[in-house]
C-alpha cells in the first residue's frame, strides 16, 4: 500500500502554491510597491506564501505531534488572511476617512495578534489523525466562530471591492476587479470546504486557484498596471518548464519500468530513451506551440490581419477604399465598437472625419490644425489613451467642444498616422467590446497597419491631387476655348451690332420724322412698316449681343433666387400642363428651396435663363420623367440646380453646350437659349455648370455671387430717387447742343428736337461741340461716342468740367457694352442705344432737366 | 466618489503628480499652444454673447495678433453695470456661481464662475495642496481625506465660494467643517478651526499669512493662561500630541508652538505679504508658506514650484499678457495711449510688467486689467528644473510712493524695511505728504514696544537703503532724511477697526490701507490717537 504521507500528489500541491505566491509576489514588489493598494496586496501574497510553505511543512511532517505543530501555524494563515485581503480592499476602495480606516486597522490586527496568541494552544486544532488521504486536523469548538468572522471579512472585503466594480468608469480597473473577486470567491470555497470533517483536504488547490488566476491576470491583463517586461520569458520559463518536467517524468517512469521489469542496461536504456525522446518530440513541439498560442493568440491572428491589410491596400488608389479598408480591418480585428478616422482637409485647416463606425458621422466636428491634440499627434511618435488626457499637461489646450467630442466616441486610443514625421490622419479608437484594455500586441499590429496606412494614405491623396489638378486643368483648358471663341464672336458681333444700329437709327429717325409730316394713309403704312423693320432689326442685334455676352447696359438690384425660381416655374407651368394635356407627357416637378441671400442681378434676365435651361431639361425627357429644382447657398454663392433624368449629353457635345446656334434639337431648336443663359450669368459674375450621363439625366448649377450687405443697401437707398425722378415728370423747352459726325444722325436728331419744341444747335465733331459749348449757353448736350480725334467721352468731361449741371446723353451704336454707373462717373448722365425713338428721346431729355431743376431747388 | 478623488485611487503616483503638477513640465512653446487654443476658443465661446459682443464691439478676432490689435485693454468700469447686477442673460453660459472680491478699493468686484471654470479651478486646488506639501518632484503627500485648517472668508467671497464648491469634485476634511463655521463671524470660525486643528492635528493649513502669524502668536500669548477641558484632556491623540509638544519646546526651551501640536504638512497662503511673513510663519507652524496668486477676476493665475521659492504661471486658466513698465507709465501720462503688450514667451528677467488677462472658459473678460505689477526673477528655475518664466508679485498697479521721481515704493517694500528694523509693531500706514515741495514718506505707526520717533524713522530709512537701490539717491539728491514717523499710541488701530465695525464696514474694509489710505482715514487715525495720549 502506498504511504499517502509520502505520496506526490499529497506533497506536490502545497509547493507549486508556494512557488506561484513567492513569483507573484516578487513581481508586485518590484513592479509597483510604492502604490499603497499593492503593498496591501504584497501583505496578502505574503501570507499566501507562508500558508502554502506551512501545509507543505504540515503534510511532510514525520509524525503527528510535528504535523499539529505545523497545523497550528496554518491556522494562524488561514485565520489572519481575511484581515490583510480586508484591509488590501479598503485600500482599493480609499474610502473617505481614513482615521475611521486606521481604528478598523488597529481592530483588526489586533485580532490577528490573539489568533497568534491562541493558535499554538489547542483552542483552534485539538489534534491530528492519519487518514487515507493523510494527516486530517480536528478543528476545536473555538475554530469554528473564528472561521465564520474570517468568512465575513472575506465577504466583506469582497463587498468593498465589487463596490468599486460597480461604480468604477474604468472597464480595465472593473477588468482587474473582476479576476481578483473570481479568485478570491474560488479561495473562501476552498477555506471553507477544508473546514467540513471529513472531507479531504481542497483548500491548497484553491490557493493555487488563485494565485494562478491571479498570475494570469498580471500577465494577460496587467492587473494592478504591473506590465512585465519579462512577460515573455516568466511565460516560457513556467510553461516550457512545466511541459519539460512532465516529458521528464515521462521518460524516468520508462526507464524505471525498463530496468525494473526487463532488466535492460543502462546503454540500451539510454538508447531506447533516445529514440522515444526523439519520437516525442513533435507532441513536446505540439504542446509549445499551443502555450504559445494561448498565450499570443492575438499576435498569431494580428500577423495575419497585417499581412491582409497589406495585400488591400496594394490594390488601390481610392481614398475612400482605403480609409474604409482601415476602419474595417481595425474594428473587426480588435473589436472596438467605434473608430474614427480624421485626414486633413484641402486647404489643410482642419481635420476632418474621412470615416467613422458606430457612430454618427454628424455628431462630430473636424479638428482644428491648431488643436492641442492635432499639435501633439504631429510632434509625437506614441499613442494616447484615455487616461493620457486627464494626465498629460499639454492636454490641458483641450477645448470643451474637443472633449466632449472625445468623449462621444468614447475615445479610448488615439493614433497619429505619420508618414516621414508629416501628420497624414489620426485614428481614433472607442473602448473594446470586451471591456478589455487594448493590449501592448493590440498596439504593436496597430503601429504596423498605421503606419502602412499613413503612406497608403499620403500616396491615395497625392494621386487624387494629381487626378484633381488634370481635371481642373481640363476644365479651365474648356472655358478658354470657350471664353476665347465668345470674345471673338463678341468682337465681330459688337462691331456688326455698331454699324447696324447707326443705320437703324438713320432709317428710324427719318421714317418717324416722316411719319410726323405725311398724311397720306397709303405712304403712312409704308413708313410704319419701315419704322417696326427698324425696330425689329435694333433687337435682333441686342439678341445678337446678348449671346455674344457683351451686354452691361443693365442695372443689377438684389434678387432673390427663390423668386427666380418662383418666376420661371410660373412661365414654364403652361408649357408642362399643354405637353401632359396634348402629348401625354407627365413630368414629376419637384421643388427644395432652401433659405439663401440675395445676389445682385437683374431678375428679368435671370428668369430668362432659367426657363431657357427648364425647357432644355422638359425637352430632354423624351416621356414621362422628373423634373427637380434645388436652391441652396454654399459660402459666398448662391445655386439653383435642375436636374432631369432625361437622355442626358453625350460625352463628345459636351464641350459645344453653350456655343451659339448649336443644338441637339434639331429643327426644334435654334441653338441659342443656352448661349444666351452663358451669357447673362456671366455677366452676373457667376457660372453654369453640369453635370449629365447619357440615359441618367442632367443636372445644372447655376452659380451666382451673394451680394454684399452695402451693395444691398447702396441698392436700397437709390431706388426712391429714381422713381420719385420718373413720378415727376415736367415737360420744358431748352437749348440743345448736340455734337455728332454723322450727317444722317445729327439731322434727325435736329428735326425731332426742334419738333419738340427745343432750340437745337449743331457741331458736327467733338472739337466744335466743345468750343460751341463753352462760347454757348445750353441745358443740355447730346452726342455721339464714336467720333474723330474727340470721343463723346471727352466732350462729356469738357461739358462737366465748364458747368457741372449740364446733363450729357451718349448716344451709340455699343450702348448696352457700357457700364452706366461708370459712364456716370465720366459725366454721362444717360446713355441711348441707337436705333432708338423719339418717344425715348424726349423722354430721357425731360427727366434730365427736371432733375436739373429739383438739383437747383 | 468625488471627481478628483477617482483619479488618487486609479492612478500611480507619477501619474497623480503628472495630472496636477504636469505643467511645471511644459515648454514654453507648449504654454503658448495652450494659450492660442483656449484664447480662440474662448473668442469662438464668447463672442455671441451681449457682453462678449460688447466688449469685442462686435468683431471675431480669427488670430491672437487680431485680438490684440483690435480688443481694447478693459477694467471693471467696462462690465460692472452687469456684473455688479449678476445679471446672466448678457453672458455666454450660465455660471456655476458667482463670487465677490474682498472690496479692498471700497466696493465688490462680482464675478461668475462657469463649470468649466471651475473644474479647471478644483483641480489647481489639487495642485496647491500637492506642491505645498511635497519636497520634491514627485513627492504626492496630500490625498483625498486630508484634514485642511481654513481661515478665509465664507461665500459669496471668492476663495470662500471656491472652497465651499470644492468637495464635490475632492474629498477633504474643513477645519472647521462649512456646515459649522459659514454662518459665524470670522474670529469665531477662526478659533473653531484652530481648536479642532490642535485637537486633531491638520495636515494642510490654508489661510492668509497675517492671520497665520496671529494664530501662532496668539497661542503663545495665551498658552499659560489656557485652560484644557478634561474631555480634550481624555482624548488619547491629543493627550499624546500635548505630552510630545511639551516635551520638544521644553527640551528647545521654547514656549509650546502651533507646530508643536498641529504638524502640518504645507501652510499654503495667498496675498502680497507672504515674503514679509515667511519666517514667522516657518517658526510658528514649521513649514515654509506656499504662495499662490490669485484674485476674483482673474482666479488662480501662478503658484509657486514645490521648492517655494518663485511662482509659474498657469497656462490654462487665463490669456496672459503683460504691459512693460516703461509703456504703462506712458499711458498714465496720456489716457489715450495705446500700450503695447508682451506674451509670456516675451517676457524679460528683471523686468516689471502689469497683467492682463482675458479668462478662459467661459467668462467674458477680455483683455482687462487685473491691476497687479509682477516681476520676473528667472526665465526658468534651475532648481527644480521648471523651464517657464518664474515670476513674484511686486505691487499693485498705482499703489507705489514716488519720492522726487528717484525711487519708487510699493507696500512689500516698505514693509519689508519695517519688519528688518526688528521693532515689534502693531499696525502701519504710509503715503507721500509735503512739507511746501518737499516730498516725505510718512509713516504712522503703531508699536508694541517704547521707542522714538525719530530713533524709528532712521532705522527704516536705514533698511530702505538696503532694500531699495534707488533709494539710496533720495537721501543723497534731498540732503535729508525723506522718511518720517508718526507714532500712534496702543490701540489706536484697535480703536480704529471696531469703529468702523460698528458703522457695518465689511470685512475688508476694516483696517487702514498700507499704502495712499485717503485723508480721511489718516484724520481718524490721528484723532483716535490724540484720545488715547490724552491729549
Amino acid at each position: 500500500m502506498i504511504n499517502p504521507l509520502t505520496h506526490p500528489s499529497y506533497l506536490f500541491p502545497p509547493l507549486v502554491a508556494f512557488v506561484i505566491s513567492i513569483v507573484l509576489l516578487i513581481t508586485v514588489l518590484v513592479k509597483s510597491r510604492r502604490i499603497a493598494r499593492d503593498k496591501a496586496f504584497c501583505a496578502f501574497l505574503f501570507c499566501l506564501t507562508l500558508w502554502s510553505i506551512a501545509i507543505y511543512l504540515f503534510r511532510s511532517s514525520p509524525d503527528i505531534n510535528r504535523a499539529l505543530f505545523w497545523d497550528r501555524i496554518v491556522a494562524i494563515f488561514v485565520l489572519g488572511l481575511p484581515v490583510v485581503f480586508y484591509h488590501f480592499s479598503l485600500t482599493y476602495v480609499q474610502t473617505r476617512v481614513r482615521a475611521i480606516h486606521k481604528r478598523v486597522y488597529l481592530f483588526l490586527y489586533l485580532y490577528w495578534l490573539l489568533i497568534v496568541i491562541l493558535a499554538p494552544s489547542s483552542l483552534f486544532i485539538e489534534r491530528i489523525e492519519l487518514r487515507s488521504y493523510g494527516y486530517a486536523p480536528i478543528a476545536a469548538p473555538l475554530m469554528y466562530p473564528f472561521m465564520i468572522f474570517c468568512v465575513s471579512l472575506m465577504l466583506a472585503g469582497l463587498y468593498n471591492l465589487s463596490k468599486v466594480y460597480r461604480t468604477s468608469l474604468i472597464s480595465e480597473e472593473r477588468n482587474h476587479l473582476f479576476y481578483i473577486i473570481i479568485a478570491t470567491l474560488i479561495l473562501i470555497v476552498g477555506t471553507l470546504l477544508d473546514a467540513i470533517p471529513g472531507l479531504p483536504p481542497i483548500g491548497i488547490w484553491s490557493n493555487i486557484a488563485f494565485s494562478t488566476i491571479t498570475a494570469i491576470a498580471i500577465l494577460r491583463y496587467h492587473l494592478l498596471d504591473i506590465r512585465l517586461v519579462i512577460k515573455k520569458g516568466l511565460v516560457y520559463f513556467g510553461s516550457i518548464g512545466l511541459l519539460m518536467v512532465i516529458y521528464g517524468i515521462l521518460l524516468f517512469g520508462i526507464s524505471q519500468y525498463l530496468e525494473r521489469n526487463w532488466g535492460i542496461t543502462f546503454w540500451r536504456n539510454a538508447l531506447i530513451l533516445l529514440v522515444i525522446a526523439i519520437s516525442l518530440y513533435p507532441i513536446f513541439r505540439k504542446s509549445q506551440e499551443r502555450v504559445d498560442r494561448w498565450f499570443y493568440r492575438e499576435k498569431y491572428d494580428h500577423l495575419a490581419i497585417i499581412e491582409r491589410f497589406g495585400e488591400e491596400i496594394k490594390s488601390t488608389m481610392d481614398l475612400t477604399l482605403l480609409t474604409s479598408s482601415l476602419i474595417n480591418i481595425v474594428t473587426s480585428v480588435l473589436k472596438c465598437g467605434i473608430a474614427c478616422l480624421f485626414l486633413p482637409d484641402s486647404e489643410g485647416k482642419y481635420f476632418m472625419v474621412a470615416k467613422c463606425q458606430g457612430i454618427d458621422i454628424n455628431v462630430l466636428s473636424g479638428l482644428s490644425q491648431q488643436s492641442i491634440l492635432v499639435l501633439w499627434a504631429e510632434r509625437n511618435e506614441g499613442f494616447l489613451n484615455r487616461r493620457d488626457i486627464d494626465v498629460i499637461p499639454q492636454m490641458r489646450g483641450l477645448t470643451v467642444q474637443e472633449r466632449s467630442m472625445l468623449d462621444e466616441v468614447k475615445a479610448s486610443l488615439i493614433i497619429p498616422l505619420k508618414n516621414r514625421d508629416k501628420l497624414s490622419g489620426i485614428l481614433v479608437l472607442g473602448p473594446k467590446l470586451s471591456e478589455q484594455k487594448y493590449s501592448e500586441d493590440d498596439l504593436m499590429m496597430l503601429r504596423v497597419v498605421c503606419g502602412q496606412a499613413a503612406v497608403s494614405l499620403d500616396n491615395a491623396r497625392l494621386f487624387k491631387e494629381v487626378e484633381d489638378s488634370l481635371f481642373e486643368l481640363k476644365r479651365v483648358q474648356e472655358q478658354l476655348v470657350r471664353a476665347e471663341r465668345t470674345r471673338a464672336l463678341g468682337e465681330m458681333a459688337g462691331g456688326v451690332a455698331h454699324d447696324f444700329n447707326n443705320i437703324l437709327a438713320a432709317i428710324l429717325g427719318r421714317a418717324q420724322l416722316a411719319l410726323d409730316d405725311v398724311t397720306d394713309e397709303r405712304i403712312r403704312k409704308g413708313l410704319k412698316v419701315i419704322e417696326q423693320a427698324a425696330l425689329d432689326g435694333a433687337r435682333t442685334v441686342r439678341r445678337l449681343q446678348d449671346f455674344t455676352r457683351v451686354r452691361a447696359d443693365h442695372q443689377f438690384e438684389p434678387v432673390n433666387i427663390n423668386d427666380v425660381v418662383k418666376k420661371s416655374l410660373e412661365l414654364v407651368e403652361p408649357r408642362l400642363r399643354e405637353l401632359q394635356e396634348a402629348k401625354g407627357k407627365a413630368i414629376d416637378l419637384s421643388l427644395s428651396q432652401e433659405q439663401v441671400e440675395p445676389v445682385m442681378g437683374d431678375q428679368g434676365e435671370l428668369v430668362e435663363t432659367l426657363v431657357n435651361i427648364l425647357n432644355n431639361s422638359i425637352d430632354a425627357i423624351s416621356d414621362n420623367g422628373k423634373l427637380g429644382i434645388t436652391t441652396r447657398q454654399e459660402n459666398n454663392y448662391a445655386e439653383i440646380a435642375v436636374s432631369d433624368n432625361g437622355t442626358g449629353i453625350p460625352d463628345n457635345i459636351k464641350n459645344r453646350i453653350g456655343d451659339p446656334y448649336f443644338s441637339t434639337k434639331g429643327r426644334l431648336g435654334m441653338g441659342l437659349g443656352l448661349s444666351v443663359a452663358y451669357g447673362i450669368v456671366n455677366r452676373h459674375g457667376g457660372s453654369i455648370d453640369f453635370d449629365s450621363s447619357v440615359g441618367e439625366g442632367t443636372t445644372f448649377y447655376i452659380k451666382l455671387p451673394i451680394a454684399s450687405r452695402e451693395k444691398v443697401q447702396q441698392s436700397v437707398a437709390k431706388k426712391p430717387e429714381g422713381d420719385l425722378g420718373i413720378l415727376n415728370r415736367v415737360v420744358k423747352k431748352a437749348r440743345i447742343l448736340v455734337v455728332d459726325d454723322d450727317e444722317r444722325i445729327r439731322d434727325n436728331l435736329q428735326t425731332m428736337l426742334i419738333q419738340s419744341g427745343h432750340d437745337v444747335t449743331i457741331a458736327e465733331n467733338g472739337v466744335q461741340g466743345i468750343s460751341k459749348f463753352n462760347d454757348g449757353d445750353y441745358d443740355l448736350v447730346i452726342t455721339d461716342l464714336g467720333m474723330p480725334n474727340v470721343s463723346g467721352w471727352e466732350v462729356a468731361k469738357a461739358v462737366k468740367r465748364q458747368v457741372s449741371v449740364v446733363p450729357v446723353i451718349l448716344i451709340t451704336g455699343w450702348g448696352v457694352q457700357f457700364d452706366r454707373e461708370k459712364a456716370r462717373l465720366d459725366g454721362v448722365d444717360e446713355i441711348l442705344t441707337k436705333p432708338f425713338t423719339r418717344e425715348r428721346l424726349c423722354e430721357s431729355i425731360e427727366r434730365l432737366l427736371n432733375m436739373v431743376d429739383r438739383s437747383l431747388g | 466618489m468625488a471627481y478628483e478623488d477617482e483619479f488618487f485611487r486609479t492612478l500611480s503616483e507619477k501619474d497623480i503628480w503628472q495630472r496636477y503638477c504636469g505643467f511645471l513640465d511644459i515648454s514654453i512653446d507648449e504654454f503658448m499652444d495652450i494659450q492660442r487654443r483656449l484664447l480662440m476658443d474662448q473668442i469662438a465661446r464668447v463672442s455671441d454673447s451681449f457682453l462678449g459682443k460688447k466688449i469685442l464691439n462686435g468683431i471675431k478676432p480669427k488670430s491672437e495678433e487680431e485680438f490684440r490689435h483690435k480688443v481694447p485693454i478693459t477694467t471693471y468700469q467696462d462690465y460692472e453695470p452687469y456684473l455688479s447686477a449678476r445679471c446672466e442673460d448678457v453672458l455666454a453660459e450660465k455660471p456655476l456661481f458667482w463670487c465677490h472680491s474682498a472690496g479692498r478699493r471700497g466696493s465688490f468686484k462680482w464675478m461668475p464662475f462657469t463649470v468649466a471654470e471651475y473644474e479647471v479651478t478644483a483641480k489647481y486646488c489639487v495642485s496647491v495642496c500637492i506642491l505645498g506639501t511635497a519636497n520634491k518632484r514627485g513627492d504626492i503627500n496630500f490625498h483625498p481625506g486630508d484634514r485642511v485648517l481654513m481661515n478665509l472668508a465664507p461665500p459669496p467671497y471668492t476663495f470662500g465660494s471656491i472652497l465651499h464648491h470644492l468637495p464635490q469634485y475632492f474629498t477633504f476634511r474643513p477645519q472647521p467643517p462649512f456646515d459649522e463655521s459659514e454662518n459665524v463671524d470670522f474670529q469665531t470660525r477662526l478659533q473653531q478651526g484652530f481648536t479642532l486643528a490642535l485637537q486633531q492635528g491638520t495636515d494642510v493649513v490654508l489661510s492668509l499669512s497675517s492671520i497665520m502669524v496671529k494664530m501662532g502668536q496668539s497661542f503663545v500669548e495665551r498658552q499659560k493662561t489656557m485652560k484644557l477641558s478634561p474631555s480634550i484632556l481624555l482624548k488619547p491623540r491629543f493627550l499624546k500630541s500635548l505630552i510630545r509638544a511639551r516635551l520638544v519646546s521644553k527640551r528647545q526651551g521654547r514656549a509650546m508652538l502651533p507646530r508643536d501640536l498641529c504638524q502640518p504638512r504645507a501652510a499654503l497662503t495667498g496675498g502680497t505679504d507672504t515674503t514679509i511673513y515667511r519666517d514667522e510663519i516657518l517658526y510658528y507652524w514649521g513649514v515654509k508658506p506656499f504662495e499662490f496668486y490669485g484674485a476674483t477676476d482673474s482666479g488662480f493665475l501662478a503658484m509657486q514650484n514645490w521648492n517655494k521659492k518663485w511662482m509659474t504661471f498657469l497656462p490654462d486658466v487665463s490669456f496672459l499678457e503683460f504691459i512693460p513698465e516703461e509703456e504703462t507709465i506712458k499711458w498714465a501720462e496720456n489716457p489715450d495711449y495705446k500700450p503695447s503688450t508682451v506674451l509670456f514667451n516675451e517676457v524679460e528677467v528683471g523686468k516689471a510688467y502689469e497683467i492682463i488677462i482675458t479668462r478662459f472658459h467661459g467668462t467674458p473678460l477680455f483683455r482687462y486689467r487685473v491691476g497687479d505689477v509682477i516681476k520676473f526673477a528667472a526665465l526658468e528655475d534651475e532648481e527644480t528644473g521648471v523651464k517657464l518664466p518664474q515670476m513674484f508679485f511686486y505691487h499693485r498697479a498705482g499703489e507705489t510712493i514716488d519720492l522726487a521721481s528717484l525711487a519708487r515704493l510699493d507696500e512689500r517694500t516698505i514693509w519689508k524695511a519695517i519688519a528688518n528694523t526688528g521693532i515689534k509693531y502693531e499696525e502701519w500706514s504710509a503715503r507721500k505728504e509735503y512739507n511746501g515741495s518737499q516730498s516725505f514718506l510718512c509713516i504712522y505707526i503703531e508699536l508694541k514696544e517704547e521707542r522714538q520717533a525719530g530713533e524709528v524713522g532712521h532705522l527704516i530709512d536705514e533698511q530702505l537703503k538696503i532694500i531699495d537701490i534707488d533709494y539710496v539717491d533720495v537721501g543723497t539728491e534731498l540732503e535729508l532724511q525723506p522718511v518720517k514717523v508718526t507714532l500712534l499710541p496702543p490701540g489706536t488701530f484697535q480703536r480704529y477697526l471696531l469703529e468702523r465695525q460698528k458703522e457695518g464696514a465689511d470685512l475688508a474694509h476694516l483696517k487702514p490701507a498700507h499704502i495712499n489710505a485717503p485723508d480721511e482715514t489718516i484724520r481718524r487715525l490721528l484723532k483716535l490717537s490724540e484720545v488715547y495720549s490724552g491729549k
